[in-house]
């Protein structure tokens, strides 16, 4: 009998463990918190960008340092150019961020939360980012997506690691006189 | 020895509550949960709008609408004229997290849907202080800053009180859209009502 108390320890710890993933990239075992993971400096490495809507299709393409432009109209464009993301996340809730993109650039800062878990979405699977102050550039430049040209946007954290950090979001960013919207979709792959 | 335990329990009970209130006008005592709370098909009863608008020379000029149930009304102080025209807010939030919005006001029929989430409790933040709500399908224009969205696809709104029936979303001077020639700023009250 008291043989069976580590195994049903080890299977509770493994179920706990568990269910603490939330991101589907996220490692199975963490001793860090959702909080403490996600915050500190936060460099990219990769990701992609793209606007879409009737008939037109942007894509982006990022390293760390350049960007790839192909823009799909009637017919096919493509531009090269340097592109630099920094996010840094702390632990106070605040968050600044510096964009730059084929010399666009937006330097701004605000506040950042995780959602609570209603609906689909598990607690803690979103970052939800909220600007408040531009140091530098325009909220709604089509050349700085990370902030999908709203002062409030919404991350869902794909892989949360001590040093690794993959987001995702995709919808609609903004439409013409005429109500067609235009989506953006991006991807972005920091480090620390 | 018994009274003292249900002293003890009383106080324990009277502060486990206290710590529920989350908005500044929240009951003191609920027995619904804020998510039970939020859900419900709420409608208009009154509130206010203004709309800063900050110019390149960094001059600031306000815009201020005020709400109720049927219309909404502005007074333009250049021209001496008081302007008040159609409108109505209804609001539907689902225990599973979908919103409905519908807002009539001037000409727009406004109609979106979309997912709502509680706002966790990082930095200064109360957890489910805030509200946050992410639209689908919208089936017109949204980037007019007197709609319930703020221009915005992805918004939020503090809850500043709420009860079973009654609940007041704010935000407080927020900046909706910063480009080269002007920037937005929206502080704005709801009073919505079941």
């Amino acid at each position: 009998m008291p043989g069976r108390h580590p195994i049903i320890l080890t299977l509770i710890a493994v179920f706990l463990f568990t269910t603490c993933k939330k991101g589907e990239d996220d490692p199975v075992i963490s001793l860090r918190s959702r909080t403490t993971r996600l915050t500190g400096e936060w460099r990219l490495v990769s990701g992609t960008a793209g606007y879409t809507t009737n008939g037109y299709n942007d894509t982006f393409s990022f390293t760390g340092t350049d960007f790839r432009e192909n823009l799909t109209t009637a017919y096919l464009t493509t531009y090269i150019g340097k592109y630099i993301l920094k996010l840094n996340i702390a632990k106070d809730g605040t968050f600044s961020f510096k964009e730059f993109l084929a010399g666009s650039t937006l330097d701004a800062s605000g506040t950042w939360n995780f959602n609570n878990g209603i609906g689909e979405d598990k607690k803690k699977e979103d970052v939800i980012f909220t600007i408040d102050k531009v140091n530098a550039g325009y909220t709604n430049s089509y050349y700085n997506p990370f902030n999908r040209g709203c002062t409030n946007f919404v991350y869902k954290i794909k892989e949360l690691r001590n040093a690794k950090l993959v987001i995702h979001s995709s919808g609609k960013v903004y439409s013409n006189s005429r109500a067609d919207y235009v989506t953006l979709s991006t991807d972005y792959t920091f480090i620390q | 020895m018994k009274k003292i335990i249900n002293l003890n329990i009383l106080l324990i009970s009277f502060l486990f509550f206290l710590s529920c209130k989350k908005g500044e006008d929240d009951p003191a005592f609920t027995l619904l949960t804020r998510k039970q709370r939020v859900a419900g098909d709420w409608k208009l009863q009154e509130g206010s709008i203004t709309i800063g608008v900050k110019d390149s020379t960094g001059a600031y000029a306000g815009l201020a609408y005020k709400l109720n149930e049927k219309t909404y009304s502005w007074d333009d102080i250049g021209k001496g004229a008081h302007f008040e025209e159609q409108f109505n807010l209804n609001i539907s939030f689902t225990k599973a997290g979908a919103i409905t919005i519908k807002q009539v006001m001037d000409s727009i029929n406004f109609e979106a849907t979309g997912t709502w989430d509680f706002e966790g409790n990082v930095g200064k933040s109360k957890n489910k202080e805030s509200i946050n709500i992410q639209l689908e399908d919208i089936n017109t224009i949204s980037y007019l800053p007197r709609l319930f969205n703020k221009t915005e696809v992805n918004f939020t709104y503090r809850i500043k009180e709420l009860r079973n029936k009654k609940m007041v979303l704010v935000c407080d001077e927020e900046l909706i859209v910063l480009n080269s020639s002007f920037g937005y700023y929206i502080t704005s009250e709801y009073i919505l009502v079941q």
